[in-house]
């Protein structure tokens, strides 16, 4: 199989497949009907194919849906953004239970859940999650490294963290069953209230995972 | 896919939605694709059993059983890993019924909570 060398970056979002070639190359031949003999063989660009598509069938179904139609542009990039968050970037499978059960949950949905859980600590916003396997000798335990805002009037900062950190791992344990390793909890902005109600949530931090 | 797997798939996707706790299979993409549009290079006819793919097994290693996974959005009154070990027994008992003597790796995935 042709694999051409790794491609200049041009955009720091940008992604490169491991075969070599940019995720927007390889979607923008796509686009263009642009076929060689590498694309047509490489799992890796196969499979960023199908994800646009999945993409491009996500939005037209969200825009010819009536009961499902946006009220403003806004809301709807909002949820454009989601659909790419869940779909196009789902993360890695991470195990469920124990490791020969080949139970498994994708690693944005562990993700969401935790947040919505460290969300359920009055006056908290939760921003990125990120969730890694420990490196830890029998067993498959999983890493939390979660970024939240918190109110500015909060009295015990790390008393706070800690009850975020006790919520997540009842989380974790109660609604999902995942078996989690160390929970860092890393407090980004102390927020006034005042700025906590004016920044809608996606702008205050990045969500994904 | 043949008759036959075509009614393994549809048997499974019966067994699964009957679960507690199983709110819906994962949207297949091809089935979402052919119905945008009928020139997909994904689209495949007879593959519309959303999130429930059958390996055959290629003979190396821990894949010398059928392979088959299961990928589902759960519910979240109940906890996801009590519904995919439901979903692994539920699964494992009717192939062990209907296909006595095979062996199969059954993995589940989960690929949403709602």
């Amino acid at each position: 199989m042709n694999n051409p060398p790794p491609e200049t970056r041009t955009d720091p979002d940008d992604e490169t497949l491991p075969c070599g070639r940019l995720l927007s190359q390889v979607w923008a031949d796509w686009e263009e009907g642009v076929h060689d003999e590498h694309t047509a063989q490489c799992a890796h660009c196969r499979l960023a194919v199908a994800d646009l598509e999945r993409l491009e069938s996500q939005v037209r179904a969200l825009d010819s849906d009536p009961a499902q139609q946006p009220v403003d542009a806004a809301s709807f990039i909002d949820r454009v953004m989601d659909v790419v968050r869940l779909e196009l970037r789902p993360g890695r499978p991470l195990p469920l239970g124990e490791a020969d059960e080949d139970l498994r949950i994708m690693e944005n949905v562990a993700a969401r859940t935790l947040r919505q859980a460290a969300e359920e600590v009055p006056g908290v916003r939760a921003g990125s999650c990120r969730l890694t396997l420990a490196d830890a000798p029998g067993g498959t335990p999983v890493n939390v490294d979660l970024s939240v805002h918190v109110p500015l009037t909060t009295p015990d900062v790390q008393a706070l963290a800690q009850e975020i950190r006790d919520r997540v791992g009842v989380t974790a344990h109660e609604r999902l069953g995942l078996h989690l390793g160390e929970i860092d909890v890393r407090i980004t902005d102390l927020v006034s209230e005042d700025e906590d109600e004016a920044a809608p949530r996606s702008a205050q931090e990045g969500s994904a995972p | 896919m043949s008759a036959s797997a075509d009614t393994m798939h549809s048997e499974l996707a019966h067994v699964v939605r009957e679960v507690p706790g199983v709110a819906f299979l994962a949207p297949g993409l091809r089935s979402r694709l052919r119905a945008l549009r009928a020139t997909s290079p994904l689209a495949r006819p007879g593959d519309d059993t959303p999130g429930i793919t059958v390996s055959a097994p290629s003979g190396e290693g821990r894949t010398s059983a059928t392979t088959v996974e299961i990928r589902l959005i759960c519910r979240s009154d109940r906890r996801t890993l009590d519904t995919t070990r439901a979903v692994r027994e539920a699964v494992d008992h009717h192939l062990t019924t209907r296909h006595p003597g095979d062996e199969f790796r059954i993995i589940v995935t989960v690929t949403g909570v709602t």
